[in-house]
């Protein structure tokens, strides 16, 4: 067997050292329950693991719709360089948020009662088999690629031909899981801020999902071009940026509005830590990046480009930790920050993620667009004939 | 039809001699938590306390709501809102997704955070007792009859009565006749209610109508946006179909 | 106080990673445009024509023939077509080979009359990337050997220089038209490769009309 050595390089031995920390902080929360591995308190039941593993990475993981909306539904097909990378990245940030999931239920091992156990009224029920059934269709929109190398095309066939309803599917399922992560916290209407209560969350779960969800896909070719020294398809690229900022800012227009006709925007004209921290995050998250991305110039450059696209992850983050976590006043005045093992948790998730992209993305035809359904027709022909 | 139980609480007649505390600690088979019962907190072994606000008396327990938020908010069903009134949990079922205790309007549910295979906590209302028409363990033990435990329309009554009676001495409103739907576990006080420490800013409504607003859109969502999006691949698909086509037809013309 | 962590620890990774990038002395592959520079190089045993299709003696008295590095860069990514099957006659100025980039098209002239004896069958679906080797296009039998129209070595890469300028100001008269607004054309005010595949139809044309004959 040849052994092969990796190249020692900087971001590779802090991968190495966060997956040690990582797995250190597993073991904890194996064999020594919650209170050993987290910061989690009877006042503060959901924490990291919850508001970023779970929240920002469903959340995040919504550019693989929204992209497969535009190319398969919309049928816009200029977009399609984008569409399996999307894919691929929402595929693995949901068996992310499911590992995450793992950590975070205190009976990890129930996890499937979801499927025997019916509540049809709780919000977390649905969201449950959302994601199990949204997670398959990614499994089953992303298998062509793997098919496409193994060259099994009469199956790629059969999967073209049942392509667009999967996808059609997949699109509902999103539509309802991300909307209804917001739906959450619409029953604690007496414990959080008003300035993040409304009873439209679920629409802006919805709306910032999609914006968001579309920065992360230029976010994400950023970081193949860095993993594989590749260029970007930066003019697509930079329309789908514009798309992201136009999206969140429709969102944050319905937000005003409903600030306005509840008559909650008197808590912003106040300074607190709650009013400074939702400034913060449509600051970073929708004003800045929108007035960059609106301009040309700015849109088509690259590193412009690239820092909007963090500023929107950022002020995503923002809100949903705002939402999940800083908008809940405890009762006792007990506050809450993640432990160490709660943090290396996360990040080894991440370096699993990007590990993961990375091995794929090497064997599989990720990067090229797909096939149409006649190539596959004639290389089907083709292969019958060489048999 | 079996008639609803309830416990009624009347931080006036309270002393604070801590009876139902221990009464609850020993019916639950519970370990001790602190030796001064005035200071503990509600806790995995600990469901319901006496705390001292200046001269007043009061309890925490579970409220048993009457269309409590954990029932609904649980996605495998691991509460159930029984005939009787209280509210039971079943930790079989249980992932520990601990949604209950975020939800909870009354900061109840305790879990075991420090054990490998956690459960939610909570008082249950002795209910294997009061199915045999028992009363709850701290309703026996109460000696100033401050808790007392019976059909929760008669319970009402009752508190009424004392309402009506004793005008000066209370706080002229039944906590938990219509907090968020109502609960099977009432209150009668000297001071306002948030003066100990009760959550005074519930709306009336039960706090799962507010879920259900959004999940009774979900239909909706599933059916009209199938139509739209298949609508949309099929308009989409034709329109560059005629822009392809038009492409051809000049070509050729040309 | 746990947002602005999350969010700090997010872009504390991402400030580390330029600055890894820095410290190495490497730009970011995503940031990095390649510039259509001035810089040919120019086999010294191969001759170029005037429709960018350069040619080189090989055995038998035949010829290679195939695209020239001005070509890869104002087009960028892209695929090459023969138009012609082995065996058959080409007429010098008949189109023989397409080139498709993104979804556009230009077609190449032969320089030369003759009969082709081999079409490069490595070319299929492949993109174009060592054009003076590997990805050649056709051998040819050629009628005459007559070769004084062909330039070569240095007078090629001069002439090369010249089709350079006379590329950018194409480019610079194109990109004033206003229906091209929003195409990026540039990078700090070079041209950036693969320019010409912004443009319209018509442009394409014009380019084919103005470079390619």
């Amino acid at each position: 067997m040849k052994l092969i050595i990796p190249k020692i390089t900087f971001w590779r031995v802090v991968a190495v050292l966060i997956v040690i920390a990582g797995l250190y902080s597993t073991y904890l929360r194996l064999f020594g329950g919650l209170s050993a591995s987290t910061n989690l308190s009877d006042d503060f039941p959901w924490g990291l693991w919850i508001g970023f593993d779970i929240l920002v990475g469903v959340g995040l993981a919504a550019g693989g719709f929204s992209i497969c909306a535009i190319v398969h539904i919309f049928n816009i097909e200029k977009y399609k360089p984008l569409a399996r990378p999307a894919i691929l990245t929402a595929f693995l940030g949901y068996l992310l948020v499911i590992f995450g999931l793992i950590y975070d239920l205190g009976k990890p091992y129930n996890i499937w009662h979801a499927i025997i156990y019916w509540n049809p009224r709780s919000v977390m029920f649905e969201v449950a088999w959302c994601v199990m059934l949204y997670t398959t269709v990614l499994f089953l929109e992303f298998i062509p690629v793997v098919l496409e190398k193994y060259r099994y095309y009469k199956i790629l066939n059969f999967m073209k031909k049942i392509g667009i309803p999967i996808m059609i599917v997949g699109i509902i399922l999103s539509t309802l899981h991300q909307s209804s992560l917001g739906s959450l916290f619409l029953i604690i209407p007496q414990k959080m801020s008003q300035i993040w209560y409304s009873p439209l969350l679920p629409v802006y779960f919805f709306i910032s999902a999609i914006g968001a969800g579309l920065s992360m896909v230029i976010f994400e070719a950023y970081l193949s071009a860095r993993a594989f020294n590749k260029g970007i398809e930066a003019e697509l690229l930079s329309r789908v940026g514009l798309i992201s900022v136009i999206v969140l800012m429709i969102g944050f227009v319905i937000k005003v509005i409903d600030l306005i006709v509840s008559g909650n925007f008197t808590l912003l004209l106040t300074i607190n830590n709650y009013s400074l921290l939702y400034y913060l995050e449509v600051l970073i998250g929708i004003f800045i990046p929108f007035g960059l991305l609106i301009q040309k110039t700015f849109r088509e450059n690259r590193r412009w480009l690239y820092a909007s696209a963090v500023m929107v992850i950022a002020g995503f983050l923002l809100n949903r930790l705002n939402v999940s976590i800083s908008s809940i006043s405890p009762e006792t005045g007990v506050s809450y920050f993640p432990s160490v093992n709660e943090v290396s948790v996360t990040l080894m998730l991440i370096v699993i993620g990007l590990w993961s992209f990375k091995l794929i993305a090497k064997n599989f035809p990720v990067f090229t667009e797909e096939m149409h359904q006649e190539e596959y027709e004639a290389k089907l022909k083709e292969n019958t004939a060489t048999n | 039809m079996l008639k609803q139980k309830a416990i009624l609480f009347d931080a006036t007649l309270c002393v604070g001699c801590g009876e139902c505390y221990l009464a609850c600690k020993q019916a639950n088979d519970l370990p001790e938590t602190n030796t001064d019962f005035l200071k503990d907190h509600l806790g995995a072994n600990t469901y319901t306390v006496v705390e001292q606000y200046e001269d007043v008396y009061t309890r925490k327990l579970c409220m048993h709501c009457v269309d409590p938020t954990c029932v609904s908010v649980c996605p495998v069903g691991a509460f159930t809102k029984t005939e009787l009134g209280p509210v039971t949990y079943d930790e079989d079922k249980c992932l520990g997704c601990r949604y209950c205790m975020q939800a909870c309007p009354h900061h109840i549910p305790r879990y075991e955070w420090s054990k490998v295979n956690p459960r939610v906590r909570k008082c249950i209302m002795c209910y294997d007792k009061i199915k045999n028409g028992e009363q709850t363990a701290c309703a026996e033990a109460c000696p100033a009859e401050a808790t007392i435990f019976g059909n929760r329309d008669e319970i009402i009554e009752i508190a009424k009565q004392r309402l009506a009676e004793n005008p000066d001495s209370y706080y002229q409103h039944i906590y938990g006749l219509e907090e968020a739907g109502g609960t099977n576990v009432l209150a009668l006080s000297p001071v306002p209610f948030d003066k100990l420490g009760f959550a005074t800013n519930l709306p009336k409504e039960p706090l799962p109508t507010y879920t259900a607003k959004a999940l009774e859109k979900i239909p909706g969502v599933v059916a009209g946006g199938g139509v739209f999006l298949a609508a949309m691949y099929w308009l989409t698909k034709r329109k560059n179909k005629i822009a392809e086509e038009e492409k051809q037809s000049n070509f050729t013309k040309e | 106080m746990v947002a602005l962590f999350v969010v700090l620890t997010f872009l504390f990774f991402i400030i580390l990673d330029l600055l890894v990038l820095k410290a190495q002395g490497k730009e970011h592959p995503a940031f990095a445009v390649k510039v259509f520079n001035k810089k040919f190089f120019f086999p010294k045993e191969s001759l170029i024509s005037t429709s960018h299709i350069w040619l080189q003696k090989v055995q038998n008295g035949m010829l290679k023939l195939g695209i020239d590095e001005f070509i890869l860069k104002a087009l960028g990514k892209l695929n090459l077509i023969p138009m012609k099957n082995e065996g058959e006659f080409v007429n010098k100025g008949e189109p023989f080979l397409k080139a498709v980039f993104g979804n556009r098209t230009v077609l190449f002239r032969s320089p030369i009359e003759g009969k082709i004896n081999f079409v490069n069958k490595n070319l299929t679906n492949k993109v174009v990337n060592d054009c003076y080797g590997d990805d050649w296009a056709i051998m040819i039998e050629p009628k005459s050997n007559n070769l004084n129209d062909f330039k070569k070595s240095s007078e090629a890469i001069k002439w090369l220089h010249d089709e350079f300028n006379r590329f950018k100001d194409f480019i610079a008269a194109k990109s004033n038209e206003p229906e091209l607004a929003g195409v990026t054309l540039q990078d700090g005010g070079n041209i950036v490769e693969g320019v010409l595949r912004s443009f319209d139809d018509n442009t394409i044309k014009e380019f084919e009309e103005q470079f390619l004959l």
